[in-house]
């Protein structure tokens, strides 16, 4: 019997875990091959280094997210089955012109007490919309809030504006987008990853990078890289092709199974031929096309001068509309610098990818509250990452497809066609994994069928 | 009647206890004082007929047997101690009962008569009271207590049943070489029956917890056998008080009283608690202190006295039994003829008290010497 | 509680103008404060600004030096928060806050040094129960006369791990309680020191010594009852043998009386 061949298109953490999950579940010989348009694979998950120093920060997605305390986490079981070492993040500091907010006690002595019952209420509310049974299994087989309620409208109802402005700030990078473009459920969502029994945050020692790494060491696939995929489509007989330029060459092979695996935003690059495919893919995009953006600017300093206010691992600064400045030298007890990564996202990260990258340093120094420090005293080095419509996230009122129509967005003359994506869930790291496992699963069952397959 | 009873302690010489010597001294000198009286000058005259009567005839044999059972208790404790397992001392005392038993049957037909062998006397029982000893080791102390009771209780019952007095119609043990009297005279109508003569031996076993189990030098440690006294005191002076005004068809059998022959109900409670109380007060008084100067000469006097009691019996009975035959063959043929008016009253007693300071003085020296003994033989065989 | 009024130096003692920083502790108080079975010294130091920094590094570096001096077996652990810095050891503890934090804070701390001083008895007593447990572990198969001086310290022990396994019980909720949301500054000061000295973790390792004592000293309590068991059962069986044997002497009795009978015509 002849190896099934499949092709996986994206290099990123979609399609690692997927060629990683079926390698593990295929029941018969399969020859795997991955498609990369970069000169590497792991897509948003980056760990370089700064050139001054041998330190390094994330330039990508800074955390995994922990739901291991409601209920079992595959990605925290896959990491752990990785043998990778892990370390908790937390933080809850919201720096207000000036004024480091880092408890709820300090919203009551700093905002004022109307501003803390406002906390509390908004918070009651959340909890009352979402239990950690429904946080855990949104973006699944749930269905999304169904209203055509957005964000920005529970945003509203937060008086004093202090305490707006306050959850605002504490909101807006996880968000990735204005309140005026997302779902209730998702602004909510957002508000509730910070509570410790709905989710907990940790990050890879060394670096996350070395998930995609250990993913790629331990698949037996051939990775194609510079080598983007132009096209996708199927012969008369049924079977699928792909074809790809290497170089100037264009290339087209035919395989048994394939698997895109690219975020939203790069499905349109890809030309996918004949007429039901065509107009089921442009439905899909059209469906999930909903971008936020992000952009990362990560200074290198001397020393950690701000750990005399605030030491958590990140914290809000109420700058760029709103932005989570994290402490990446703190995941490395033994450096002795300093490194601050600022997480722009929505609108200002939108318009900030225009600016170069050392107007964006200098915008992120001059951001630093005074009483955090100078930053200019001691910096060494700066580093600007660019993630425009990066994620994709639906707004309220969509309601999300039925699972397996998400993943095969053609079942009739391309059942062997599956799309994998963040997109398809929740917009993370976990999410691509929980999309990664079903299209693995679906086609390792598929194998075991036999030749043919079911429909 | 076994080796010297020791006290349990860990350490290697083995601790006397001044007590069980003394009392035991104590009945062998009253036994043996009884026994040349009544052999030798109890029906001599008249006035040796007033002295016989008053004479403590039954108060050794309780004291006798009931430290029997103190000893072995004690002996099983020591040998515990030492390591020597259930199934070796099981041996020990089964020969021990066996050899005692064959000793008794021989000393019947060579000092007494033939026709005396299945008399059932002392030597007999005490070996069959052995036995029965190791059985009563294995049992939990209800179990033995409840046994103890029935024994005594059932006794009056079995005599009547048994018809006790068609058996002593002439002042002793009149049986027939029968397996029914044999059986019977061993039972209950011997002179010394298991019923209710066990009732000694297996009290003395169970009271030397009480007795010995606290410091000797702490008042608290006498409360409970002398709480056990006063009630079998008690209990001994009810049967003697109540018994002749209960209906006749109540009054079973020849139990009223103070008698030894049989061994009435307030006989065996009433001796039991003589026995305890004595033991209790000697233990009191003597083992407090062994080394003092006071106690360790009686022990130097009583030791060889309690070392050698089984050979002193046997002794004892030697050199006033065969002497009173030989001399009534002299005088007939009968040489029973003789027994109980060989001499008067005062003289019987002045040869007692002959025997018991030579046996004294040949005990000791038998001791320094490191003669052969009866005691010594038993041990060889049987240990 | 015990006052004691007197400059102290960073090693516990009457603070001498040399001009160090230590100096700068001045006149402060130590209270006693009773934590389970122990006792912990508690140093409470108000921040003098709003902002929360405190009125130089001297301070802090003080009280840190006083609670290392109390030499326990691991280094103080030192958490600072928002202007809060809490440095404690299982005998001394510091606290340098903002004077509104105050007694948030200290309550903090001192539930946490309770539940701290409760699970360091609690491994105190697994360790020596477990110290115990290769001279008891033969009576979990067999239990006979041999073992009966035994039965009290069994009894004894077995009470003493009950009574750990009820203690680990009390205790969990407090150790395992869910962090706090929206959080408080009390309650991340508790949830740090509770992280920092893993304090989860040591309970899990005491109730996992704890099950193996619940195993031996449950099958030593069930040896023991069997032994009991049997031996009531023995007595009733050996009374029963002592009635059965007194009714047939008495029968036998009977029978041989009636053997020398003579049938009347």
């Amino acid at each position: 019997m002849h190896p099934r061949r499949i092709a996986i298109v994206g290099g990123g953490p979609g399609g690692l875990f997927t060629a990683w999950l079926l390698e593990r579940m295929a029941s018969r010989r399969i020859e795997l091959t991955i498609y990369e348009a970069s000169d590497r694979v792991g897509g948003k998950v980056l760990t370089p280094s700064f050139h001054s120093a041998p330190v390094r920060y994330e330039a990508g997605a800074a955390e995994l997210y922990d739901y291991s305390v409601v209920d079992e986490d595959p990605l925290r079981h896959a990491v752990a089955m990785l043998g990778l070492p892990t370390q908790p993040l937390g933080g809850s500091a919201v720096l207000l012109d000036d004024t480091v907010v880092g408890t709820a006690d300090d919203v009551h002595d700093r905002l004022g007490a109307a501003a803390h019952a406002a906390l509390l209420a908004f918070d009651e509310r959340a909890k009352a919309a979402q239990s950690p049974r429904r946080f855990y299994a949104s973006g699944f087989d749930a269905v999304a809030d169904g209203s055509s309620r957005r964000f920005d409208a529970v945003m509203d109802a937060v008086h004093p504006p202090a305490a707006r402005r306050y959850l605002e700030t504490m909101l807006r990078s996880d968000l990735a987008t204005e309140p005026c473009r997302t779902s209730t459920e998702y602004g909510l969502q957002n508000y509730l990853m910070n509570d410790p029994a709905y989710m907990g945050l940790y990050c890879i020692s060394g670096g996350n990078e070395q998930l995609v790494h250990a993913l790629a060491a331990r698949v037996a696939a051939t990775v194609r890289l510079h080598e983007p995929v132009t096209a996708i489509g199927c012969t008369e007989t049924g079977s699928l092709w792909v074809e790809s330029r290497r170089g100037e060459q264009p290339l087209v092979e035919a395989f048994d199974t394939v698997i895109v695996a690219l975020p939203m935003a790069h499905l349109p690059l890809v030309r996918f031929v004949g007429g039901r495919l065509e107009a089921a893919l442009a439905a899909h995009c059209a469906h999930h096309a909903h971008p936020a953006h992000y952009l990362r600017v990560t200074i290198l300093f001397d020393h950690p001068f701000w750990r005399r206010r605030v030491r958590d691992a990140f914290f809000m600064l109420d700058r760029f509309g709103g932005c989570c400045l994290y402490d990446e030298s703190a995941r490395d007890p033994d450096t002795t610098h300093g490194v601050l990564g600022w997480l722009i996202a929505g609108t200002a990260a939108l318009e900030s990818c225009a600016r170069s990258d050392d107007e964006l340093v200098a915008l992120a120094l001059d951001s630093l509250p005074a009483s955090l420090g100078d930053g200019r005293a001691a910096f060494r080095e700066g580093r600007v990452h660019r993630w425009p419509g990066a994620v994709s996230a639906l707004p309220g009122g969509e309601r999300l497809a039925p699972v397996d129509q998400r993943h095969r967005p053609e079942p009739i003359d391309h059942p062997d066609l599956f799309l994998v994506g963040d997109y398809l869930f929740d917009s993370t790291l976990n999410g691509v994994l929980d999309s990664a496992s079903h299209v693995a699963g679906w086609v390792a069952a598929r194998l075991a069928e036999g030749p043919g397959g079911a429909a | 009647m076994t080796s010297a009873p020791t006290v349990g302690r860990s350490s290697d010489e083995a601790a006397r206890l001044p007590s069980i010597d003394v009392l035991r001294t104590v009945a062998i000198c009253l036994m043996i004082v009884v026994h040349f009286v009544e052999n030798l000058a109890a029906t001599h005259d008249a006035w040796s007929l007033a002295m016989n009567r008053w004479m403590p005839a039954g108060a050794a044999a309780p004291l006798f047997t009931f430290l029997a059972g103190v000893n072995y208790r004690l002996w099983c404790t020591q040998r515990i101690a030492r390591g020597t397992s259930p199934a070796a001392l099981s041996k020990a005392t089964i020969r021990r009962g066996l050899f005692l038993i064959g000793t008794g049957f021989a000393f019947n037909v060579l000092v007494w008569l033939p026709e005396e062998t299945f008399n059932w006397d002392v030597l007999t029982f005490v070996g069959l009271a052995l036995i029965s000893l190791d059985v009563v080791r294995r049992m939990p102390v209800s179990a033995v207590t409840l046994a103890l009771v029935l024994v005594l209780l059932t006794s009056p019952v079995l005599r009547v049943v048994a018809d006790y007095p068609s058996y002593w119609s002439r002042s002793w043990f009149d049986y027939d070489v029968t397996l029914r009297d044999v059986a019977l005279g061993c039972l209950v109508v011997g002179y010394f029956p298991l019923a209710p003569w066990l009732v000694f031996p297996w009290a003395g076993y169970l009271a030397t917890p009480l007795i010995f189990g606290g410091d000797a030098s702490a008042r608290g440690g006498m409360r409970r056998p002398l709480l056990a006294t006063a009630a079998l005191g008690a209990l001994s002076a009810v049967a003697m008080l109540v018994w002749p005004h209960l209906p006749a068809g109540l009054r079973i059998g020849a139990a009223d009283g103070w008698t030894m022959f049989p061994a009435s109900t307030a006989y065996v409670l009433g001796s039991l608690a003589i026995a305890m109380l004595s033991l209790t007060a000697l233990h009191r008084v003597l083992d407090r202190d062994p080394s003092s100067a006071w106690t360790a000469s009686l022990v130097r006097w009583t030791g060889p006295f309690s070392r050698h009691s089984f050979s002193i019996y046997v002794l004892h009975h030697l050199v006033h039994i065969w002497p009173l035959w030989i001399a009534g063959l002299a005088v007939g043929d009968d040489p029973t003829a003789l027994w109980q008016v060989a001499m008067p009253a005062p003289l019987a007693f002045a040869l007692a008290l002959a025997c018991i300071v030579g046996c004294v003085a040949l005990f000791a020296w038998v001791d320094r010497a490191r003669l052969p003994s009866l005691e010594g033989a038993m041990r060889w065989l049987c240990d | 509680m015990i006052r004691r009024d007197a400059p102290l130096d960073g090693n516990g003692r009457p603070a001498r103008h040399d001009g160090s920083g230590q100096e700068l502790l001045g006149q402060v108080r130590v209270e006693e404060v009773p934590v389970d079975d122990a006792v912990l010294e508690l140093v409470v130091l108000p921040a003098d600004d709003a902002d929360g920094t405190r009125d130089g590094e001297g301070h802090e570096a003080a009280a840190l030096a006083w609670v290392a001096a109390c030499r326990a077996d691991t280094p103080p652990v030192q958490v600072p928060l928002y202007g809060t810095t809490v440095i404690w050891s299982p005998s001394r503890a510091a606290i340098l806050a903002p004077h509104a934090a105050l007694v948030a804070v200290r309550e903090a701390l001192l539930d946490f040094a309770r539940c701290d001083a409760a699970l360091r008895r609690l491994e105190g007593e697994a360790g020596v129960l477990l110290g115990r447990l290769d001279e008891d572990a033969p009576c979990a198969v067999e239990f006979d006369e041999r073992h009966s001086d035994r039965q009290a310290s069994l009894e004894e022990r077995f009470r003493r791990s009950v009574r750990l396994r009820a203690d680990l019980a009390t205790l969990a909720p407090a150790v395992l309680r869910p962090p706090v949301h929206p959080p408080t500054l009390a309650a991340q000061l508790g949830e740090r020191l509770r992280e920092r000295t893993r304090l989860a973790d040591r309970l899990e390792f005491v109730q996992a010594k704890a099950d193996v004592l619940d195993r031996v000293y449950d099958l030593c309590a069930q040896r023991v009852g069997d032994f009991a068991i049997a031996r009531r059962h023995l007595r009733l069986e050996w009374v029963i043998i002592v009635l059965l044997a007194a009714e047939l002497v008495v029968l036998l009795v009977e029978v041989l009386a009636g053997l020398g009978t003579t049938p009347t015509p």
